[in-house]
């Protein structure tokens, strides 16, 4: 989803009056995700203010800003204060074509000798003002500014240069993107700039048990109804990805469709046919119970189907799922090589929670599939506490529900937690099917019920749940009795 | 032998420390640059924008001294006359 070339484009507009602009309009940010955050981007012929100590990202968002491309405002005027132009431009390439960028070069020079006071930054806003007319941008970037004031004794006076600066593009409907550093021995000079600034976006990172997450929070947008959470987002090669966390919630429209879980009997006891199409459906039980065998059913009978399937793998290789579903009659060969059926593996440690979501995303916004299998989702529930977790798969299983796709997580139950789910999930699911075991006289059964599933008629029996290496299938009613026997009838 | 001393002054509007910083560097030209022929010239970046690029001048006064190399700059109102030879590289021996 989130690629930081296709810039999302709110409005547009032609006023060129010295009045500053109605803050409603926005320039997109080149980062999707944040201008959905931000309402449309960043604000146009205003100030904003990214935040963050170093490493936080501040120069990316810049830069991306800068290279996206804008048809109403042209290039961006970029003016670095701590990077090399050699290097900035080595990164622009990365995203576009850097010539679509002037660089500006305002690095303090380290040897600069002072005679007297009554200093001021008077090439600031000329080299500025001059750039911008030459190449016609209505959009700057000043990169880092927080450095004039580690190099420049008069604080206040580097303040009034960057106010001067600002306002001047304000009354010329500039739209600035300003980045400063927040190492403490600036942070009284440069947190002043804040009520220079129309809109705050404040980056931070936090490292949990060795994982690092970036976040993101819009402190403040003048006149903006902007989204108030942290919000985790992602640097690579890509760019940058966010995720707006609840605002696309409630737009999944009601299902009119079933889809078949390719087994008659289950289809029967969700009440026939199957699941609503773009519902979220569970499968716990406990170690060898079936899960990852009933979801890879459903997965090849979605197939089957005609739909497009993710299966998202936090444990094993492709090629192992293939052959382990294989021994039970499931066949996926057939469809990963149609392509109607991706498979990703992805080891839990690899990322924190929040890059796993992130990654997810992405990969379903560019596969498209109709569903989505992760397997098991319980493998992430030790990258963070129970309450992260359990956010985690909310709204993951959102963000999927906002995009019509049905979506099937399997839940490992430990054997010693009695059954219990750890997800607590009846708010998450619309679907869950128990899975679990019975074990007497020497045999080892396994059972099958549907706890629940929103808008179907569900069956309250317990039936057998039948691995044969012709397939899954679903016995007979499991009674009281059976269950003492353990047998089943 | 005589050799040129070439000073550049960069100022951004006749502002009070910009007329004091071309009065500085005048005085001290006349007053330290007995082996030199001496020019200094006046740069108003708010009429010539493409130099302050070209010279990528930020803060200003700045005068820069092109001859004899290399190159030193130095920024105020050039009324330290110390840090202003200094600068320059003009400290009579």
């Amino acid at each position: 989803m989130a690629n930081g070339k296709q810039a999302v484009r709110k409005t547009s507009s032609r006023s060129r009056g010295s009045a500053a602009l109605p803050i409603s309009q926005s320039v997109s940010t080149g980062i999707p995700g944040l201008d959905q955050i931000l309402g449309g981007g960043y604000p146009r012929g205003r100030v904003t203010v990214i935040r963050g100590a170093s490493g936080t990202g501040k120069s990316i968002f810049a830069l991306l800003y800068a290279i996206s491309r804008s048809k109403a405002d042209g290039k961006a005027v970029f003016a670095t204060f701590d990077e090399a132009p050699d290097t900035l431009r080595d990164y622009l390439s990365t995203w576009g074509p850097p010539e679509s960028v002037s660089l500006l070069d305002f690095r303090p020079d380290p040897e600069l000798m002072t005679s007297g006071g009554q200093m001021e930054l008077g090439g600031l806003l000329v080299r500025i003002e001059y750039a911008l007319k030459k190449s016609g941008a209505k959009r700057l970037v000043l990169d880092a500014f927080n450095t004039l004031f580690g190099a420049f004794e008069n604080k206040a006076q580097v303040r009034s240069d960057l106010f001067r600066v600002f306002d001047w593009c304000r009354k010329r409907g500039i739209t600035v993107v300003a980045t400063t550093g927040e190492e403490s021995a600036y942070r009284a000079s440069t947190g002043i700039m804040d009520y220079a600034a129309d809109c705050t976006i404040l980056l931070d990172q936090r490292i949990e048990d060795g994982l690092m997450t970036r976040l993101l929070r819009v402190m403040k947008c003048r006149g903006r109804a902007h989204g108030t959470n942290e919000y985790p987002f992602l640097i690579d090669e890509h760019g940058v990805s966010i995720l707006p966390v609840t605002n696309t919630m409630m737009s999944a429209n009601a299902s009119k469709r079933k889809i078949s879980t390719g087994l008659d009997s289950l289809d029967e006891m969700l009440g026939g046919q199957g699941v609503w199409e773009g519902t979220a459906v569970m499968i716990s039980g406990q170690s060898g119970t079936g899960k990852s065998l009933l979801a890879a059913n459903m997965a090849a009978a979605a197939c089957r189907q005609g739909k497009k399937v993710l299966y998202v793998s936090f444990e094993e290789s492709q090629e192992q799922i293939v052959r382990d579903v294989k021994s039970a009659g499931i066949r996926l060969a057939s469809h990963i090589k149609a392509g109607n059926l991706r498979m990703i593996s992805r080891r839990s440690v690899e990322y924190g929670i929040e890059q796993h979501i992130i990654l997810k995303l992405r990969a379903v916004d560019e596969y498209d599939p109709d569903i989505v299998v992760f397997d098991p989702i319980s493998a992430l529930s030790d990258l963070g506490d129970a309450r992260t977790f359990k956010n985690m798969a909310i709204r993951l299983c959102h963000e999927l529900k906002a995009r019509g796709i049905t979506t099937v997580i399997t839940e490992l139950l430990p054997d010693d937690m009695g059954n219990l789910s750890k997800l607590n999930v009846s708010s998450l699911v619309d679907t869950w099917i128990r899975l679990g075991r019975i074990e007497r006289g020497g045999e080892m059964r396994r059972k099958i019920q549907v706890q629940k599933s929103r808008g179907a008629a569900t069956s309250k029996q317990i039936r057998e749940l039948q691995i044969t290496n012709k397939g899954l299938a679903i016995g007979g009613s499991i009674n009281a009795e059976d269950f003492l026997s353990g047998r089943t009838t | 032998m005589t050799e040129h001393l070439i000073l550049k002054v960069y100022i951004a509007g006749h502002t009070p420390a910009a007329q004091r910083a071309i009065h500085n560097v005048e005085k001290v030209c006349a007053e330290y640059s007995n082996h030199y022929t001496y020019k200094i010239t006046v740069i108003d970046i708010l009429k010539h924008p493409q130099l302050a690029e070209s010279e990528k001048i930020l803060a200003t006064p700045t005068v820069v001294k092109e001859l004899p190399l290399p190159t030193r700059r130095v920024v105020g109102d050039l009324s330290e006359t110390e840090q202003l030879l200094a600068g320059l590289d003009l400290m009579p021996e």
